[in-house]
């Protein structure tokens, strides 16, 4: 197979199950090479017999899928899982050889630290890799604007008078009215407070009274109201 | 003496003059058209335009402090048609008196015997007014008093109470020969007063007799109060439904000027005697404290009484003893 065999073997690919014409450069190079045209052959019974198949329905959930698996946040994810996969594997015999492990090429080295900070940060997400990972994944969302109508309605709102006459005449009576009950209440309490409050004593004789009253009511009953014999 | 003297003002001081000689009231139209009685337009003046004579038995009970008590005597009544009387009562039967506690009781109802024939006995005050007060039911009993043919009537208050009257009244007249008070407990009446009398003379020789004379009064107006009575006299601004005033006399006790107002609703008749103290006195105080009333009740009959600093307010009336309290506290300056 030629270079050209592959560029016509693509061509074949895109034409199959239709046969190309015998006058395009297809077809010309088909008539000379074997090895093509049985290509061909096999490709048009495989696309027929692919053609001939039912097609079935993908998942209804593998768009949802396919895009989650392509933001960020999932592919970092994944990157992290490998990772820690990767972190089991322990280095080949030959790679420890070659850096020194072991012998006195690392062990040379001055041995650095990683500053504190960062080993609470990586202690802290360790301890709970969900909420570390659910924090930056909301810190990467994109922030969005508001839309633009309602920006024109909160302008036009903030541009009218707060209140409007009306309102505030209705507001002003309902103040003054309340005004009005409150100090009529106080004057009835002041007037009731004023009022004199009588005590009513109920006397069992006449001669309790003062001596105008007993005999105003000994005179009306007829002298009644005085009586202190005894029954004959 | 002294308590008769006392009397003798009291008298004074809810007797109306005895000017009763003006023309005499004509019974409403109403009343003629809707049938009533003919002789109903006399009653009012019948004691006082009737020549007259009557011995009367008089019994009265009512329940006090220390239980019933009852009250039977009798009296002779003059009239001489003028608008003078004379009521002598003569001899106690109930309750049991000591000699001298009868005979002093015997003059001193003598000295009140301007309340007895005016106050005491049902009366018609005026008629007019007394109608939209009372129902006057006509239960066709012809019956003979003191042996006087009367027709019996018997009186209801429109004001829902516990008190109506039936009285023997004698066509001719308009006198009232007898009159019964009733007072319904439940569903029965009791008889709580009698006034019955049991000898009768038309036109009788008054030679000898005392008639009654009433001590002077004066009568006011709210303009010339200030000048009658020397001070403004405070007046009720409550007043029971259906009463107005009739009169406003200016009595005197003791050199004290007292302002007198009688209101009546045609039957009933309320006092009201009002008092000040002049600018400079000490003012009097009830021992039991300002504003204090104090109210006593005798039969049918309420009293009360309030010194209010220099005001001096007493209140009579046959209302009940709490409405007699909101008419002087409404006296109140």
């Amino acid at each position: 197979m030629s270079p050209s065999c592959r560029d016509f073997l693509a061509a074949m690919l895109e034409t199959a199950p239709t046969r190309p014409a015998a006058e395009s450069a297809l077809g010309q190079h088909l008539v000379g090479c074997e090895s093509c045209s049985a290509a061909l052959e096999r490709a048009i019974r495989l696309r027929t017999a692919l053609l001939a198949l039912s097609p079935r329905r993908a998942p209804i959930d593998l768009d949802g899928l396919v895009v989650a698996a392509t933001q960020a946040g999932k592919r970092q994810e994944r990157a992290v899982a490998h990772l820690r996969t990767a972190l089991h594997h322990e280095a080949p015999a030959h790679l420890d050889a070659r850096v020194g492990i072991g012998g006195s090429l690392l062990g040379e080295v001055e041995r650095l630290h990683a500053p504190a900070v960062l080993e609470r940060l990586v202690e802290e997400e360790l301890r709970d890799p969900q909420h570390a990972l659910t924090r930056r994944y909301v810190a990467r969302l994109q922030r969005l604007g508001p839309p633009a109508t309602l920006r024109e309605r909160v302008h036009t709102r903030l541009a009218q008078p707060r209140r409007s006459a009306l309102r505030g005449a209705l507001l002003a009576g309902a103040a003054l009215t309340v005004l009005v009950a409150a100090m009529w209440g106080w004057w009835r309490i002041g007037q009731q407070n004023l009022r004199p409050r009588f005590q009513v004593v109920y006397v069992d004789s006449a001669a309790e009274l003062d001596p105008l009253a007993r005999e105003l009511i000994s005179g009306a009953t007829g002298g009644l109201s005085e009586l202190k014999g005894s029954p004959r | 003496m002294r308590a008769l003297l006392s009397l003798a003002f009291a008298a004074v001081a809810l007797l109306p003059g005895c000017d009763r000689a003006g023309p005499q009231p004509t019974a409403p139209q109403t009343m003629a058209a809707g049938g009533g009685p003919h002789f109903l337009s006399l009653i009012a003046e019948a004691p006082f335009h009737t020549a007259y004579f009557a011995r009367r038995h008089v019994w009265q009970t009512y329940t006090q402090a220390s239980g019933p008590a009852t009250l039977e005597y009798n009296e002779a009544v003059w009239s001489d048609g003028q608008g003078h009387f004379s009521v002598d009562p003569e001899h106690v039967l109930q309750p049991a008196l000591p000699a001298q506690a009868e005979q002093m009781f015997l003059l001193m109802q003598k000295a009140r015997e301007g309340f007895l024939y005016r106050l005491r006995d049902f009366r018609i005050q005026e008629l007019n007014t007394f109608l939209q007060s009372y129902t006057v039911e006509d239960l066709s009993q012809h019956v003979s008093v003191a042996g006087e043919g009367c027709e019996r009537l018997r009186i209801r208050p429109l004001a829902p109470g516990p008190i109506y009257w039936e009285i023997d009244v004698a066509p001719a007249t308009g006198l009232i020969l007898a009159t019964r008070e009733f007072q319904i407990n439940g569903s029965a009446s009791v008889l709580v007063s009698l006034v019955e009398t049991t000898e009768y003379q038309a036109n009788p020789d008054l030679t000898g007799v005392n008639l009654h004379q009433d001590l002077p009064s004066t009568s006011f107006t709210p303009a010339t109060a200030q000048q009658v009575l020397g001070f403004t006299p405070l007046q009720p601004t409550f007043l029971p439904q259906g009463f107005t005033l009739t009169r406003a006399e200016m009595i005197a006790q003791g050199g004290e000027n007292w302002a007198r107002y009688a209101y009546t609703n045609g039957g009933d008749t309320l006092f009201v005697l009002y008092r000040r103290e002049p600018p400079g006195s000490v003012p009097t105080m009830d021992a039991g404290g300002p504003y204090t009333i104090k109210s006593f009740s005798a039969g049918r009959w309420s009293v009360a009484q309030a010194s209010l600093g220099k005001h001096h307010i007493v209140v009579l009336g046959r209302e009940p003893a709490t409405v007699l309290q909101q008419v002087l506290e409404s006296c109140a300056p």
